[in-house]
């Protein structure tokens, strides 16, 4: 890589620190919105009480990624970061699914619900 | 006097780069003195409410990304980004497709019927209108007969 290539990755390194640090002092300090994030939608959860099957998907997901960010950092070759491991996958897909079907089966709850 | 072609082509590389990163900062610090409200960046658009998807795709956005820099910096050439990686993020964008079309079909299935109702009558005032028109021609034929 040249010194241009160098230039750019060190810019754009810099300037992706002080972003990701910018949005996790707003996110914490309350500079972006976050209410509602674990709530169903819909009137009856209009008291934004958290929902079980979007906390899973959210423990889910932030274990995926840091199980995947040690990988990364451990098993990464000078020219590739390593595959996501089947099992990470699948339990990502997994978790989704649950949160899907979760999310179907009150929109056809509903659904009834509505009908004359 | 010959130009020198590759220090030209150096020269606007370099100043094309400082744009784009000159760019990228400037619009951090407008986000951080408060020019550019970011306050919205993981709410829905048709609702105050966060979206779980949205901040799901930020994490993952800043870490994918933050990886690729670091093992590009730390091997000194751009690394490559295996496919399964992609099929992380896709699960995710899955994910929130269906979920926003579940939303939606369960938010509107009144405003489908209704749409559906108004169209069978538009279609059952179309057919009165043409069994009335076949009437009149009917009876004009009659009356040009006889």
């Amino acid at each position: 890589m040249g010194m241009l290539g160098t230039a750019m990755l060190w810019g754009l390194g810099g300037w992706f620190v002080a972003a990701a640090g910018l949005i996790g002092y707003r996110c914490l300090n309350g500079g972006i919105g976050l209410n509602g994030m674990l709530a169903h939608d819909g009137e009856a959860q209009a008291d934004h009480r958290p929902a079980p099957d979007r906390i899973q998907m959210l423990v889910m997901f932030l274990f995926a990624l840091v199980a995947y960010g040690r990988l990364a950092l451990t098993a990464a070759t000078s020219h590739s970061m390593p595959p996501v491991p089947p099992e990470l996958v699948a339990l990502l897909a997994g978790s989704h699914g649950i949160y899907l079907s979760g999310k179907l089966t009150r929109a056809l709850q509903g659904r009834k619900k509505h009908s004359p | 006097m010959t130009p020198n072609w590759a220090t030209l082509a150096f020269l606007f590389a370099a100043a094309l780069l400082l744009v784009i990163i000159g760019t990228a900062f400037l619009v951090l610090y407008l986000i951080a003195i408060g020019r550019i409200n970011i306050y919205d960046l993981l709410a829905e658009p048709d609702s105050n409410k966060a979206s779980l998807s949205r901040f799901q795709f930020l994490l993952f956005t800043f870490v994918i990304a933050g990886l690729f820099l670091l093992l590009s910096v730390e091997s000194g050439g751009f690394v490559i980004i295996p496919d399964s990686v992609l099929g992380l993020l896709g699960i995710s964008a899955g994910t929130y497709a269906v979920s926003k079309g579940i939303t939606a079909s369960s938010k509107n299935p009144t405003a489908a019927s209704g749409a559906a109702t108004a169209h069978a009558d538009a279609a059952a005032a179309h057919a009165k209108a043409a069994a009335a028109h076949a009437d009149a021609a009917a009876k004009a034929a009659d009356a040009s007969a006889t």
